[in-house]
């Protein structure tokens, strides 16, 4: 006599439980999202500093201004130079499959995203306009054991540049800090459930650097893009995917910033959101795909200098900068 | 964070402070993620496991707070999502069915046809998954599979258990007629089953 419940629970089997470090990607973003829904609302058009320190310039010294800061900027019309850039980021955590990026985004939908036909050489002028905007962000290298430091209303995050080194976040209104450990020789110590770190329980992993050494020419974007996108079922969806990564959590240099615009700009389905709004509550126009029956997401610019902003339901306007310790604030 | 209470308890302490939200996943995610990825398999289950538990996170206000276990009413909230990709779920259950056995290397003539037998066996359960009615698979993926109780079960879907009981019943005799036309092969199930991809 057969048991088919049992035939039932045996093919289940085949389908492996995840631990919960394995899913600590879209914990994180969860809980941004959870905190992110009582944070108090942005303030519009608060300019709130994306401030690039320079390298060689002591951490903890925000550099305010940066000198010449369309020195390698593609000739292109009055736009003073600016004293600070601004980001508005996201779920910005690195995650460890391009899958995990987005979750969270979901049902953080625009209020009015474009349902007509698709408009692409539309978006695709957008994106270029915002690779133009993007190639005028002030250079500066990263050295390998600094820190992304990235602030929002929804926490703050210390993201190692090669991925080596331990990292970590917090979140707003608590004194917790969460450790984001590094990858070293190929192994990273665990975290448990309590958000202890275990360093005598280690993983596998492969460095996730917040400075990746990325291609700066829209061809190679493109591939590396492709790349990342290969076998899934939708190439849009998973380079936009990576690209939101990119952008949230990652720090590209101009050229590799402009670089993945315009490697955006020549995928399918990439659409126009007339007026978008970001996760600080910013209007913008928005450069949207959406995948899998789900809410349009969306990539939204200033509609001026397309200058990018963030993205819908991100995590507020944050402030990113360069530092030389994990918990060190500029 | 950490909490040391019922669920419900974090529930409610989440109401005023939204972070204890995440015990909850500490707790359950894996799980939910798992159902999700035999369901609609790994590529989306990792969207629809943030989904699940944001769409919790937005109700629970109306959690009812005399159910210390969150479990049923977190599986009720994935099926729903799940319900809304059907057509993407019988599309993989005759996906799976249609790959190939992995490795064709030719092996002992016993593991050869046990293999047979396994695709064979694991293709007709597949078929039987995907012929069945929505509601009946529900129910019995979350008894066989998740193993919840009747009970759970009809918590999270929000039926009476006796419903529970008839829609099961219905399932397993789809599935026994569908794995009935090969009856020769079903003494070997359980070791097919083991070794079988």
């Amino acid at each position: 006599m057969v048991d088919e419940l049992r035939l039932v629970h045996e093919l289940g089997q085949d389908t492996p439980l995840r631990t919960a470090d394995e899913l600590s990607d879209v914990r994180t973003r969860l809980m941004l999202s959870f905190t992110a829904s009582q944070a108090e609302p942005a303030v519009t058009g608060r300019r709130a500093g994306l401030v690039v320190a320079a390298a060689n310039v002591p951490a903890g010294v925000t550099l305010t201004a940066v000198p010449e800061a369309v020195e390698l900027g593609t000739p292109r019309t009055v736009r003073p130079p600016r004293r600070k850039f601004r980001f508005a980021l996201g779920f910005g955590l690195p995650a460890l499959t391009a899958a995990a990026v987005v979750a969270g985004l979901l049902i953080l939908a625009p209020a009015d995203p474009i349902t007509g036909p698709t408009q692409p050489a539309h978006a695709a002028d957008i994106l270029h306009r915002a690779a133009v905007s993007a190639a005028t962000l002030p250079d500066v290298e990263p050295r390998p054991d600094q820190f992304l430091y990235v602030k929002r209303t929804v926490g703050e995050l210390w993201l190692s540049m090669d991925g080596t080194r331990d990292g970590q976040m917090t979140q707003a209104g608590s004194p917790e800090v969460s450790p984001l450990p590094g990858c070293r020789n190929g192994r990273k110590a665990t975290v448990d459930r309590y958000d202890k770190i275990q360093p005598s329980i280690t993983e596998p992993c492969v460095p996730r650097p917040a400075y990746p050494k990325l291609p700066d020419t829209a061809d190679g974007m493109l591939a590396y893009l492709n790349g990342e996108a290969a076998g899934n079922t939708s190439p849009t969806n998973a380079a936009a995917k990576e690209a939101m990564d990119l952008l949230e959590a990652r720090y590209l240099r101009p050229k590799a910033r402009a670089a993945l615009f315009e490697a955006l700009s020549r995928f399918e389905g990439v659409t126009v959101v007339p007026d978008a709004v970001d996760g600080a509550g910013r209007h913008g126009i928005g450069i949207g795909w959406s995948h899998y029956g789900s809410a349009l997401q969306v990539l939204v610019f200033d509609k001026q200098s397309h200058e990018y902003l963030g993205m819908s339901g991100g995590g507020g306007v944050s402030e990113l900068s360069i530092v030389d310790a994990a918990g060190q604030r500029p | 964070m950490t909490h040391t209470g019922s669920d419900a308890e974090v529930i409610t302490d989440s109401l005023r402070e939204p972070e204890h939200f995440g015990v909850l996943f500490n707790r359950h995610g894996p799980h939910i993620h798992r159902y999700l990825a035999r369901r609609l398999g790994h590529e989306p289950a990792d969207d629809l496991l943030a989904e699940t538990f944001l769409v919790a996170f937005g109700k629970r206000d109306r959690y009812v707070a005399d159910r210390p276990d969150a479990r049923p009413w977190l599986y009720g909230i994935a099926t729903h999502l799940v319900a809304q990709h059907r057509r993407d779920e019988v599309r993989r259950y005759r996906l799976v069915q249609a790959v190939p056995p992995a490795g064709d290397e030719p092996g002992h003539a016993e593991r050869v046809a046990l293999d047979v037998t396994s695709q064979a066996l694991r293709g007709l359960l597949l078929d039987a998954l995907a012929g069945i009615s929505d509601g009946d698979r529900d129910v019995l993926l979350l008894v066989a599979q998740e193993q919840l109780s009747y009970e759970e079960v009809a918590t999270a879907l929000a039926i009476p258990v006796g419903t529970v009981r008839s829609r099961l019943h219905r399932a397993r005799q789809q599935v026994r007629a569908a794995l009935g036309a090969s009856e020769p092969m079903t003494t070997t199930i359980e070791e097919v089953l083991h070794h079988g991809r």
